[in-house]
């Protein structure tokens, strides 16, 4: 398991330990929906890559992996703050879709 | 001389012995009788085992108590093996049970392709642990080695290894570790026709490194299922928690357990202060679990490891350094033990 899987695995841990605050925070039924389509698709994106392979050196799963690790910093600090929900589930709307893309690139 | 999970004594087994050709080695039937009181699945892996003592033994006398620690070593760490891959599967089923509580409580959407990935995973633990079945298969298979049929079955198993090493999907590519598992397997059936025991035990060992490669390599990945499945449980645990659907009086029951006394917790400032104390006993229980995982893969490691280099060292007629069952394998069962549910 390389730096791209260890990526994903940090977005979907990190959410699965605030999956519970974020979903009481949520002010709107459309609120916590489009958070539970983002943790879901986090999820998705986990068990995709957990089950296959990634070749790290590939210079395009270096750089989605750089950018989702960004991208999970920002939802880290979002949420520590947590005064505004919907850009905590702006960004992790961000971060989701880099990890959705990084998983296709594991190899079967 | 032998010890299976702390369970079996040196002068049970050694009481057993007869004496036969010039050496000193338990009669099987003798020693199958001796294993009685272990469980039936256990008793077929050890069982099938004791062929390979006389096999190692037969490249003489002054090793044949090596041999046979070393078979016994390997019948162990088979057997731990076995159980580490299973308790694997479980957590996997257990992986799918949390998310469905999930989606019962917090209406998170649980369904294809996660619900079919979770239970490939465990289908992917179910072939390593048959592959671990299979590998004393072998080991009992490749003894006799004056029976044609025998030869045939240490063939006929072989075969079904590596049907199991083929089917594995990897989760870290370990071609070159599966390659050589591979070619040892093929060495060990040739060696086996030939009548080659010496060369039969080398490839023995050679198989064995390449599962010690292979595991190693699957490592991280094992880890990190281990953690989702302990994340998972302390998230839907805090929030019952949060959610008050927590009993505090357990928390304080200790208190009062001595006085026959039953805690009834009301307080709002008291059940908010227990309810701090119960997330951070949560996520203290979380990260020891996943440290105890961590020790118990090592461990397995480690056995491996040690379980090639020693049927290598009785290959080799070489005396062992020790002959204890790889002191490794006790965090393996400490972790295979606390398996939620087993």
């Amino acid at each position: 398991m390389g730096d791209a899987l260890s990526t994903i695995e940090a977005l979907y841990f990190g959410l699965q330990q605030q999956v519970g605050m974020i979903s009481l925070a949520t002010t709107t039924q459309a609120e916590k929906d489009r958070f539970m389509t983002q943790y879901v698709a986090a999820r998705t994106a986990y068990w995709a890559c957990i089950n296959k392979m990634f070749h790290d050196d590939d210079p395009q799963v270096a750089t989605l992996t750089r950018q989702l690790k960004d991208a999970t910093t920002q939802v880290s600090k979002a949420e520590a703050e947590m005064g505004n929900i919907s850009k905590v589930i702006d960004n992790i709307t961000q971060a989701v879709t880099i990890a959705a893309q990084l998983s296709t690139f594991a190899a079967g | 001389m032998v010890s299976i999970n702390g369970a079996f004594s040196r002068s049970r087994l050694t009481s057993i012995r007869v004496f036969q050709g010039g050496c000193s080695f338990p009669a099987p039937r003798a020693l199958e009788r001796s294993f009685s009181k272990f469980p039936a699945r256990r008793m077929r892996r050890v069982s099938h085992l004791l062929p390979l003592c006389v096999l190692l033994l037969v490249n003489g006398c002054k090793t044949s108590e090596d041999a046979t620690a070393a078979a016994t070593q390997m019948t162990t760490t088979a057997s731990a093996l076995v159980d580490y891959y299973a308790a694997l599967e479980k957590l996997m089923k257990k992986t799918d049970e949390l998310n469905r509580l999930q989606e019962a409580m917090l209406t998170i959407p649980y369904q294809q392709p996660d619900r079919k990935q979770i239970a490939d995973q465990a289908a992917e633990f179910e072939k390593r642990e048959q592959m671990a079945e299979e590998l004393t298969q072998l080991a009992g298979a490749f003894t006799s080695l004056a029976s044609p049929a025998a030869a045939q079955a240490a063939t006929d198993s072989t075969t079904k290894l590596q049907t199991e090493l083929a089917s594995i999907k990897q989760l870290t590519p370990a071609t070159d570790e599966i390659n050589a598992m591979t070619g040892a397997m093929q060495l060990l059936v040739s060696a086996i026709q030939q009548h080659k025991e010496r060369e039969a035990a080398k490839a023995m060992a050679a198989t064995l490194t390449g599962l010690d490669g292979f595991f190693l390599k699957e490592m991280r990945a094992n880890e990190s299922l281990d953690s989702q499945f302990v994340t998972l449980a302390g998230s839907l645990a805090t929030n019952l928690v949060d959610q008050g659907q927590i009993d505090e009086s357990s928390y304080v029951q200790d208190a009062l357990g001595s006085f026959d006394l039953t805690a009834r917790v009301t307080d709002p400032g008291i059940k908010a202060r227990i309810d701090v104390l119960a997330k951070a006993h949560i996520a203290a229980r979380g990260d020891a679990e996943k440290r105890r995982f961590a020790r118990a893969s090592t461990g397995m490691e480690q056995a491996l490891a040690e379980m090639a280099r020693r049927v290598n060292t009785v290959a080799s007629d070489k005396a062992m350094k020790s002959r204890l069952a790889p002191p490794s394998l006790a965090d393996v069962a400490k972790w295979t033990a606390e398996i939620p549910g087993k």
